[in-house]
C-alpha cells in the first residue's frame, strides 16, 4: 500500500514535470518581435573576439576608437572569450537572444551557425568589398553556396626543423615533397629515435592531395577512390614502421612539447606558433629553421582562416556590417600582422613589403613568416563548405584510425566512411 | 514532536531556490527531449522520436558500455579506501593539518594542470613506464589504447578523489564518541574487529553518501576525458555525457542531447534507489 | 613494558612513513606546478627525467601575471563571490536538511527523492535552461546571476541530511520537552553537533566558487567584474600558451584555497577533542 502511495507521487510529479515542461518548450517558438526597421545611423554593437585579450588589448581598441571617431554615434563594446568555451559561450548567447552583432568565428563553427541561419549573408552585405579579399579566404566563409563571414587574418602553414637533429642523421635539407619526407623520416628514426613525417587526421591531406572530401554539389561523398586506398595503405605501412607515433596519430601529444623535447624533427604550422616553441625550450628554439611547407600533389597550400561575422538578429546591422568591414580592411589588418606573425586575408595588404622581408632572417619566426606570405597566393581553406562539417571529418578520421591501429581493411574503412558521410550530408 | 508546518517553514526558502534554480532547468532538459531543440531553428515537437532513434544509436550503447566499465572501476575504490586514509589522518598528531591539506591538493589543483601532469607521466616515455621498466615490464601505450585508456582515466580520478572523500569520512568519524574504541581496545579487540564493529556500522549514512554521490559523478563524468582524451582512441573514452556535451554543443542537438541525458538519469535513479536498499538504515528514515 | 614502548615507537615510525608516502603521490603536481612556476625563460618545463627544483629561481613569471592582469581587481571579485557563495548554500542547505532528516511529514520522502533526482541530471543539458531563467529573471551581467542558482544545491542538502541523521534522537527530545522553539533546537543544539560537516561543506562550496569559470563566463559580460580563475584564462592566448605563466597563475590562486582549507580543517580536530574529553 505504502509502495503504491510512493509510486502514485512519483507518477504525479513526473506528470507535472510533463506539463509545465511542454510550456516552457513552447518559448523559443514565439515569433520575435516585430522586425525593427532598418536602422541607418550608428547604434551601440558588441564585438566578441576569441582569445585575443589582454595581448592585443592595445591594438583591437585602438581599432575600435578609431571606428567609433569615423562613426559618430557608433559604440563598440569589446569582450574577448576563451577559445576553448566559446561556443558555449555563443550558443547558450544565441538561444536567449544575446548573441553579439560582430562575432570573430573559426571556421568550422561558422558554417555551423551560418547553416542555421544565424549570421547574415555576406555576399549580399559586404558585396561592395568582397573583391579585396582573397577568393580562397573569402571562400571559408562559405556554406551551401553562401558566404556567411568576411575573413580575417590567416595562417598558413610553414616548416619549423632542427637542424642539428637532421645533420645527426646525415640529412642537410629539410625535405619539399611528400616521398621526400617519409624516405628522410625513416632514417631520422632508425638514427636518432626521433620522428619526422607524421600524420594524425585525413580531412585535410586528402583534398590536399587532389581527393575531395564530398562531391562538388556537396550532396555526395567523394573519398571513396583508389586513389585514397593507395594512400591509406602507404600510411598502414608507415605505422607499421613505427613511424607514426600513437599519440601523434590520435592528436593527444601536445606538437610544440615534443618539438621541444627533440622527439620531432619537423613541424609544420604557422609562423605565430613558432614562439610556443621559444616559451618550452629556447635552447631548442636557437637550432632551428624554417622552411616552406611541404605541399600535397595538388601544390597548394592550406590555409587557416579567422572569420568575422555578423548576427542575423543585430539590432544595428549597419553598423555591425560596417565594424566587419573595417576591422578587416587592409589597413587595419596590416597593422595586426606587424603585431603577430600572421596574415591578412585582403589582396592589397599583402602585398605590404613588409611580407617580403624576412627572407635572410635569423630568427625562424620572422623567415617563416615570409614563407608563409610567399605561398598565400596559393593557398586555400580545405574545409568542406557544408554544415555537418565536423562529424564527416570525424567519421573519415576515426576510420582511418581503424586501418592503422586495429587493422581494419582499408577498403572496408573506406567503404563504411562513405556510407556514414553519405547519410550525413542526406 | 514536530509539526509538519515546521518542516515546511525549513523547507520555504531553500525550496524555491531548488525549485526555480535547480528544478525548473531539470524539467527544461526533459521537455527539449521531446523536441528536436536546436536553439536557432522552430522547435517542432518530436514526442518519442529522440528515444527511439537513441535506442538504435551504436554510439549511445557504446558510451553507456565505457561509463558502466568506468563506474565499476571508480566506485568501489573510492567508496573504500578513502575509509582507510580517513582513519590514518585522523589522530591529533603534530602536522596531522599538513597531510590533511597534501592528501587533499589533487581536488584543488585545477583541470587543466591535472591533465597537463598526467598525460606527461602517462605518455609512452614518460615516468610510469619508466617505473614500469625498472621491474623489467614493457612500455604499454596508456591513454592510446582502446583496452588501456578507460582504466588510465580511473586512475587518475580515483587518485583526485581520495582526498575528497576523505574529507567526508572524516567528518563522519568525528561523529563518532572515542570511548567507544576505548572500550573495544579493553575488550582486546585489534584494529580490524575494532573498526569493523564500530566504526564501519556508524560510518553508514557517510558510506550511502559517498556511494551516491561517487556513482553520480562517475556517470556523469567528461571534463576528464574531453581534457587527456578527447574520448578516444576512437571513442573508447567516450562516455555518456561526453556523447552528451558532442551532440549539444558540437552538433547542436540539444533535443537529442536532452533525451540521452533523461536516459541517463532514469539508470543513476534506478542504481541509487538499488544504493538505499542495501545502505541506507531503514529505520532511521 | 619497555618491549610495549618499543613497539609502539616501531608503530608510529611505520605509521608516518605510510603517510609520507602517500603524501608524495599526491603533492606532485604541486610540486610541479610551483616548480614550474619559478623556472625561468631558459629552461625546458618539460624535461626527462623531471625536474623538480629549477636550476635558477625567479620570480619573473609571478611578475609578468601581475603585470598583464588586473590580479587584485579579480581578486576582489573572487572574494565576494566566495563570501556568498559559502554562507547561502551552508545556512539555506542546512535548513532544508534538517526536516528531511529529523522530522516526519507527509510527502518527505517524495521530496528527498526529488532532491536526488536533480543531482542526477548532467549539467550541460540543464545550462541552456537555467541561462534562460537567469535572462528572464533579468539577472544577467550581475554577480547575483552567478551567487543565485548555486545558493542551495542538492548536494549540500543530501551531504547535512547525512550529518543529521547520525545525531541520536535523545538529543533534542530533551530539549522539545524543556520547551525549546524548533529553530532553536535547529540553531543551538544540532548545528553545533554537525560542526565537522558544516567544514566540509563550506570547503566544498568555497572550492566550487573559486575555481567556478564557465558560468561566470557565460553571465558575465564586463571583463571588470571577472573572478579570478576566469581572468586567468586570459593567460591561454590564441597565439601563446605559456605554461610558466600559467602556472603562476594556477599557483596565485591556489593560495586563498589554502588558507580556507586549513581555517576550517581545525573544525575537524576540535570535534576530536570535545568527543574525547566527554569520553
Amino acid at each position: 500500500m505504502k509502495k503504491l502511495k510512493r509510486l502514485s507521487i512519483i507518477a504525479l510529479s513526473i506528470l507535472l514535470m510533463l506539463s509545465i515542461g511542454c510550456r516552457r518548450v513552447e518559448q523559443p517558438e514565439t515569433p520575435e518581435e516585430s522586425r525593427e526597421p532598418e536602422q541607418t545611423k550608428g547604434g551601440p554593437i558588441t564585438f566578441w573576439t576569441l582569445s585575443l585579450s589582454p595581448t592585443f588589448d592595445d591594438y583591437i581598441n585602438g581599432v575600435i576608437d578609431d571606428f567609433e571617431e569615423k562613426n559618430p554615434g557608433a559604440k563598440v563594446t569589446w569582450q574577448d572569450i576563451p577559445f576553448d568555451q566559446a561556443e558555449q559561450r555563443t550558443l547558450a548567447a544565441a538561444s536567449a537572444g544575446n548573441l553579439a552583432d560582430v562575432i570573430n568565428l573559426n571556421t568550422d563553427f561558422l558554417k555551423k551557425l551560418g547553416a542555421l541561419g544565424a549570421l547574415k549573408n555576406m555576399d549580399e552585405a559586404a558585396a561592395d568589398v568582397k573583391d579585396q579579399y582573397f577568393e580562397g579566404a573569402w571562400q571559408a566563409g562559405t556554406v551551401n553556396g553562401t558566404a556567411y563571414a568576411i575573413p580575417w587574418y590567416l595562417s598558413n602553414g610553414v616548416m619549423l626543423y632542427n637542424k642539428e637533429l637532421l645533420e645527426k642523421a646525415g640529412i642537410d635539407k629539410p625535405p619539399t615533397t611528400d616521398k621526400e619526407a617519409w624516405d628522410m623520416s625513416k632514417t631520422i628514426y632508425e638514427k636518432t629515435g626521433a620522428y619526422g613525417q607524421t600524420i594524425s587526421d585525413i580531412h585535410l591531406y586528402l583534398p590536399a592531395n587532389g581527393i575531395p572530401i564530398v562531391s562538388e554539389d556537396g550532396k555526395k561523398a567523394a573519398f571513396n577512390t583508389p586513389d585514397a586506398l593507395e594512400k591509406i595503405k602507404f600510411f598502414k605501412e608507415k605505422y607499421d614502421e613505427g613511424l607514426i607515433p600513437d599519440e601523434i596519430l590520435l592528436g593527444q601529444a601536445n606538437i610544440p612539447e615534443w618539438y621541444a623535447q627533440e622527439k620531432l624533427v619537423w613541424w609544420q604550422t604557422g609562423p605565430q606558433l613558432f614562439r610556443q616553441v621559444k616559451d618550452l625550450s629556447p635552447e631548442v628554439y636557437e637550432k632551428s629553421d624554417a622552411a616552406p611547407a611541404i605541399l600535397g600533389s595538388l601544390g597548394k597550400s592550406s590555409m587557416a582562416v579567422m572569420n568575422v561575422a555578423v548576427s542575423a538578429k543585430s539590432k544595428n546591422p549597419d553598423t555591425a556590417v560596417k565594424f566587419a568591414k573595417f576591422i578587416t580592411n587592409s589597413e587595419n589588418q596590416l597593422n595586426f600582422c606587424k603585431i603577430v606573425a600572421i596574415l591578412p586575408s585582403t589582396k592589397e595588404a599583402a602585398k605590404d613589403e613588409f611580407f617580403t622581408q624576412g627572407a635572410d632572417s635569423e630568427d625562424p619566426a620572422e623567415k617563416g613568416k615570409y614563407y608563409s606570405a610567399k605561398q598565400l597566393e596559393n593557398a586555400i581553406d580545405f574545409f568542406v563548405p557544408v554544415e555537418n562539417i565536423s562529424q564527416i571529418n570525424k567519421t573519415i578520421n576515426e576510420e582511418f584510425h581503424k586501418v592503422l591501429l586495429e587493422n581494419k581493411d582499408p577498403q572496408k574503412a573506406l567503404d563504411d566512411a562513405e556510407a556514414k558521410v553519405n547519410e550525413l550530408l542526406k | 514532536m514536530y509539526r509538519s508546518h515546521h518542516a515546511w517553514m525549513f523547507l520555504l526558502i531553500p525550496g524555491v531556490f531548488l525549485v526555480v534554480f535547480t528544478l525548473l532547468p531539470a524539467i527544461g532538459a526533459l521537455g527539449l527531449s521531446f523536441t528536436n531543440y536546436s536553439i536557432f531553428a522552430p522547435v517542432e515537437w518530436m514526442g518519442l522520436k529522440n528515444y527511439a532513434r537513441i535506442l538504435r544509436d551504436g554510439e549511445f550503447w557504446s558510451a553507456i558500455r565505457v561509463t558502466i566499465y568506468y563506474w565499476l572501476l571508480v566506485t568501489p575504490a573510492l567508496v573504500v579506501l578513502p575509509v582507510f586514509l580517513a582513519i590514518l589522518v585522523n589522530r591529533d598528531v603534530p602536522g596531522i593539518a599538513v597531510y590533511r591539506l597534501i592528501y587533499y591538493f589533487p581536488v584543488l589543483v585545477s583541470v587543466v594542470v591535472t591533465a597537463m601532469l598526467w598525460k606527461w607521466m602517462f605518455q609512452t616515455d614518460g615516468i610510469i613506464n619508466y617505473l614500469l621498466s625498472l621491474f623489467g615490464a614493457a612500455p604499454k601505450s596508456w591513454l592510446t589504447s582502446k583496452n588501456l585508456v578507460i582504466p588510465s582515466l580511473a586512475i587518475v580520478t580515483i587518485w583526485q578523489g581520495l582526498g575528497y572523500y576523505m574529507l567526508f569520512y572524516l567528518s563522519g568519524l568525528q561523529s563518532i564518541p572515542g570511548d567507544l574504541y576505548e572500550a573495544a581496545d579493553i575488550e582486546g579487540a585489534n584494529f580490524w574487529q575494532s573498526h569493523w564493529h564500530i566504526t564501519f556500522p556508524l560510518l553508514r549514512p557517510v558510506i550511502f553518501f559517498v556511494a551516491v554521490v561517487s556513482t553520480m559523478s562517475a556517470f556523469k563524468e567528461f571534463t576528464l576525458m574531453l581534457t587527456m582524451t578527447n574520448g578516444g582512441p576512437i571513442g573508447a573514452s567516450t562516455t555518456v555525457v561526453f556523447l552528451v556535451y558532442e551532440k549539444a554543443f558540437g552538433e547542436l542537438k540539444m533535443g537529442y542531447a536532452s533525451a540521452i541525458s533523461c536516459i541517463l538519469f532514469l539508470i543513476i535513479l534506478f542504481i541509487t534507489i538499488l544504493n538505499q536498499r542495501i545502505l541506507e538504515d531503514d529505520n532511521s528514515v | 613494558m619497555g618491549c610495549n614502548i618499543k613497539r609502539k615507537t616501531i608503530n608510529t615510525i611505520i605509521y608516518h612513513i605510510i603517510l609520507i608516502l602517500i603524501a608524495i603521490v599526491t603533492i606532485i603536481p604541486f610540486l610541479w606546478t610551483f616548480s614550474t612556476s619559478l623556472k625561468g625563460q631558459n629552461e625546458a618545463v618539460f624535461s626527462f627525467p623531471p625536474q623538480f627544483i629549477p636550476q635558477t629561481i625567479t620570480l619573473e613569471n609571478y611578475v609578468t601575471v601581475w603585470n598583464t592582469l588586473p590580479i587584485p581587481r579579480y581578486f576582489i571579485n573572487s572574494i565576494i563571490l566566495a563570501v556568498f557563495g559559502v554562507i547561502l548554500p551552508v545556512i539555506l542547505c542546512s535548513m532544508a536538511a534538517f526536516p528531511l532528516a529529523r522530522m516526519e511529514f507527509r510527502g518527505r520522502q517524495a521530496i528527498f527523492l526529488i532532491i536526488m533526482a536533480t543531482m542526477m541530471i548532467p549539467g550541460e543539458v540543464t545550462m541552456i535552461p537555467t541561462y534562460l531563467i537567469i535572462n528572464r529573471v533579468g539577472l544577467m551581467g550581475s554577480y547575483a546571476g552567478i551567487i543565485l542558482p548555486g545558493a542551495v544545491s542538492a548536494f549540500g542538502i543530501f551531504l547535512m541530511r547525512q550529518a543529521f541523521l547520525s545525531i541520536p534522537r535523545e538529543v533534542e527530545e530533551s530539549a522539545l520537552i524543556d520547551g525549546a522553539k524548533v529553530w532553536q533546537i535547529w540553531l543551538y543544539i544540532l548545528l553545533p553537533m554537525v560542526k565537522p560537516t558544516i567544514a566540509t561543506l563550506s570547503i566544498l562550496s568555497f572550492i566550487g566558487s573559486w575555481n567556478n569559470f564557465l558560468w561566470p563566463l557565460l553571465i558575465l559580460s564586463d571583463p571588470d567584474t571577472y573572478p579570478l580563475t576566469l581572468g586567468l584564462y586570459k593567460l591561454q592566448g590564441t597565439f601563446v600558451a605559456n605554461t610558466r605563466l600559467i602556472a603562476a597563475g594556477a599557483m596565485l590562486a591556489l593560495i586563498p584555497i589554502l588558507v580556507v582549507f586549513l581555517f576550517f580543517q581545525r573544525y575537524f580536530i576540535e570535534a576530536a577533542y570535545s568527543s574525547a574529553v566527554k569520553g
